[in-house]
């Protein structure tokens, strides 16, 4: 018995979760292969790293938001997080004695841990439902970062914060490098640690998590945080790519990386979800934008695609699950 | 000309896997009440869900009123006159008694709802103001706006699954008059139901199921209580309650002057080493407020605990845990299981942070550790991945158990803890529980069912209005003694 249970599963993702992430790999292997056959220019390796580089930065928080959700929380000011980081990095650089890079650097990071801190208190001690305190922590980190930067963007040609955007170790952009060994930390957790146990468990029950004897206040707390973290993470590598700090950055942003992770088979109840099915999510969306934009597609149509395949995503999850009965 | 409503015939129903129900016959009369007994996953609930439209049948005929009828949906087999009313009730809780019963078929006209819910009311000789707000109405009370709603609907067939379980002895007997109301005027009533006292009270008929197959259907006058049980189970079970004589060891927990200003006060008890200490009281007693107490679910103003001797600080359940007690929830569902997590996860739920060293689980102790428990408490699942959402009643309610052992501990506060399961899995806890006392743990054990508490427990207190109001021990105890004592 023990040794059906996959890295990923953390026993909580039934044979039904096991298949249906498997099809959606599969899925993805043959959008992959489509593309690749209707354009020459997709699949290139030129083309495929800059696609998996651009999607790292909004693919490190869906990994961190599928945590949240599988919770049963939700996150919604990544975004604004995103933003807020960029133009606090970008305003830092600009003063006329700007501190070393590095302090620069680790300010943004502390950024997000205060935000993510904050709606971790005010979801776990004031009982506050977290879409409504999310909602108004990306409005505040939002407006702050138009407030701090005047509404302009903010030149930042900086050689760390470049290199995080867009350099490279052997050959391997290092955004992606970052978006793998955060991926390969998401799963293990989930999978392995008791930490990611009692993720599920309160997900699934959260009262019945509290009984058990699970600190549900701090583990709540903490996974709030680690999605702050992210986020300004993902602010950061958003800021090298672009060598701009603006408010407007990665605006939206949040409800794309809400579709990769419910695509991925999170539920947004809560208890029911795998980091490797919110990767594939990531990956699917990725390559859909890519792909469709080679073959000849504008941005506007492929945000239809992107609804639809939501919608039939989800809904054969929801048809998989009541065959059961 | 043949007075039959309802005719099942046959009926097969399979799960990948699982024959739920092999041609199983059943039928019921005009004005009658037709008993549905058998223990969790004997097919009652599948047997229902098929009529209610729920799930479609594989083979076999439903016949209504002579035609024969195909449920495709719900609606489909609530236009044929069919209603049931389940255990968790449905009701809309913001809206009006009258708002409840017609809706779905609201009359056009406001000034109407209110006398005509007064008609359909007094046609089950209840009074309610239609007025009120349904969240405000108790369980009964919202039990009767469901099935007035089915009147409303003309429903010629009622199944009524478990609708005492959460009822009073007084609501009970309402109930009763209201089911006696609706025979009169030719409704059919399908009652599920554990308790097999009510079952010779109210119905006409009992039908039998095990194991997804027709024991048989007896007239209920000409039947007994053993011989049911008998065809339930499929055994004679000659010991209901396998109480064992456990020598009483040392006093493993103290409660001292334990008090929640307004709700309970100044409680004092203990609990020995191989004893079970039943706690008796009415809905609204403060039993469950002492046992959250106790176990830091709660907040107390006042009281002092004390494990071996020792006065010890427990203010959340972490903290209880700690000093190895356990706790069980009195609703498995809301507070008890993680339905969506597998069987193994359920168990080891409260002893995560055990199951190996470090930040990670151990996988392979997991899976031995729930095994074990799942052979011990005889638990029947397919498999430890299995969803406990898939599994009975019975069977949840073991997981629970096999949680509270896999903690450890040695003191546990057990609530309620046969509710709403069948007879073979009520003997297994019993069991588990008798095992436990042998091995020198102390229960603390809450039940509304008399028989069980007057059967299982060595020491009663009685708990009126938070008070502790009576103490028996074991050859003391009557029915009558305990009920007094509970309402002074």
């Amino acid at each position: 018995m023990a040794k059906n249970i996959t890295a990923e599963s953390n026993g909580e993702r039934q044979k039904t979760r096991l298949s249906s992430t498997t099809i959606l790999f599969m899925f993805l292997v043959v959008m992959v292969a489509s593309f690749a056959v209707l354009s020459k220019d997709f699949y290139s390796v030129y083309n495929l790293s800059s696609m998996l580089t651009n999607i790292s930065f909004s693919g490190i928080v869906a990994g961190t938001l599928t945590l949240v959700m599988i919770m049963g929380g939700l996150d919604i000011s990544i975004g604004g997080n995103i933003a807020l980081t960029s133009c606090l990095v970008a305003y830092l650089y600009n003063l006329e004695n700007p501190p070393h890079i590095a302090l620069i650097i680790l300010i943004g990071l502390l950024l997000g841990t205060a935000i993510g801190a904050f709606n971790g208190f005010i979801i776990t001690r004031l009982d506050l439902n977290p879409i409504i305190t999310t909602l108004g922590t990306m409005a505040m980190t939002r407006g702050m970062g138009y407030v701090l930067t005047q509404s302009r963007s903010i030149l930042i040609l900086e050689n760390v914060v470049g290199f995080i955007g867009r350099g490279s170790i052997a050959k391997i952009p290092f955004p992606l490098i970052l978006f793998g060994v955060i991926y390969t930390i998401l799963a293990v957790v989930m999978a392995r640690s008791k930490f990611g146990r009692k993720i599920y468990c309160i997900g699934s029950n959260q009262e019945a998590a509290r009984l058990s004897g699970i600190n549900v206040r701090r583990v709540k707390f903490i996974t709030y945080l680690v999605s702050g973290i992210a986020a300004s993470l993902s602010g950061l590598i958003l800021t090298g790519q672009t060598a701009v700090g603006m408010p407007q950055h990665a605006n939206g942003s949040e409800l794309d990386v809400i579709t990769a992770v419910l695509m991925g088979g999170t539920s947004l109840a809560g208890g029911k979800g795998s980091v490797l099915g919110t990767l594939a999510g990531v990956l699917i969306l990725g390559v859909l934008y890519n792909g469709f934009t080679m073959i000849g597609f504008r941005y506007v149509h492929i945000r239809v695609f992107q609804g639809a395949i939501l919608i039939l995503v989800v809904s054969l999850y929801e048809v998989r699950d009541r065959k059961r009965f | 000309m043949d007075n039959r409503l309802l005719e099942m015939v046959d009926i097969t129903k399979r799960f990948p896997g699982v024959l739920a129900l092999e041609r199983v016959n059943f039928d019921l009369k005009k004005g009658e009440v037709h008993g549905l007994l058998g223990e969790n996953g004997a097919g009652k609930s599948t047997l229902i869900k098929i009529l209610a439209g729920d799930y479609s049948k594989d083979e076999g005929e439903i016949i209504i009123n002579g035609e024969n009828v195909e449920f495709y949906s719900p609606s489909d087999s609530q236009s044929r006159g069919i209603s049931v009313i389940y255990q968790e009730l449905n009701t809309l809780d913001t809206l009006s008694v009258a708002e409840n019963i017609f809706v779905g078929n609201l009359p056009k006209k406001k000034g109407l709802r209110t006398v005509d819910a007064k008609t359909v009311l007094g046609r089950m000789l209840v009074d309610i103001n239609p007025r009120r707000i349904v969240g405000d109405l108790t369980v009964h009370e919202k039990q009767i706006v469901e099935i007035a709603k089915a009147i409303y609907k003309d429903a010629k067939i009622l199944v009524m699954d478990e609708p005492t379980a959460a009822l009073g002895e007084k609501d009970t007997v309402s109930l009763f008059n209201i089911i006696r109301s609706l025979k009169l005027q030719d409704v059919g009533v399908i009652y599920i139901s554990h308790r097999l006292k009510e079952v010779f009270e109210i119905t006409d008929r009992v039908t039998v199921l095990r194991d997804g197959r027709l024991i048989g259907t007896e007239v209920t006058a000409e039947t007994s209580r053993g011989r049911l049980i008998t065809m339930m189970v499929g055994r004679e079970l000659k010991d209901m309650y396998p109480k064992r004589d456990v020598p009483f060891g040392k006093t493993l927990i103290e409660v001292h002057n334990l008090t929640i200003r307004g709700i309970i006060e100044d409680i004092n008890f203990d609990v020995r080493e191989g004893e079970i200490v039943g706690l008796f009281g009415l809905l609204g007693s403060g039993r469950q407020n002492i046992v959250r107490a106790l176990y830091g679910i709660d907040e107390k103003d006042n009281g002092t605990i004390k494990i071996k001797g020792s006065p010890v600080f427990i203010d959340t359940p972490a903290q209880a845990l700690l000093h190895n007690i356990g706790f069980m929830p009195i609703d498995r569902k809301l507070e008890g299981l993680a339905l969506t997590m597998s069987v193994f996860s359920n168990i080891t739920m409260a002893h995560i942070d055990e199951l190996g060293s470090g930040y990670f689980i151990d996988k392979n102790l997991e899976m031995e550790q729930s095994q074990k428990w799942v052979n011990d408490v005889n638990i029947k699942t397919p498999s430890l991945e299995t969803d406990v959402n898939s599994l009975s009643g019975g069977n949840q309610q073991k997981i629970v158990l096999a949680k509270l052992l896999e903690t450890g501990s040695n003191i546990f506060i057990m609530n309620e803890p046969t509710r709403g399961i069948d007879v073979g899995a009520k003997v297994d806890i019993y069991q588990m529980m008798e095992n436990l006392c042998e091995k020198g743990a102390g229960i603390i054990m809450i039940s509304s069912e008399l028989p069980e508490v007057l059967a299982m427990s060595d020491r009663i207190i009685t708990i009126s209005q938070g008070k502790i109001t009576g103490e028996f021990t074991r050859k003391e105890a009557t029915q009558e003694k305990l009920l007094q004592a509970a309402t002074v």
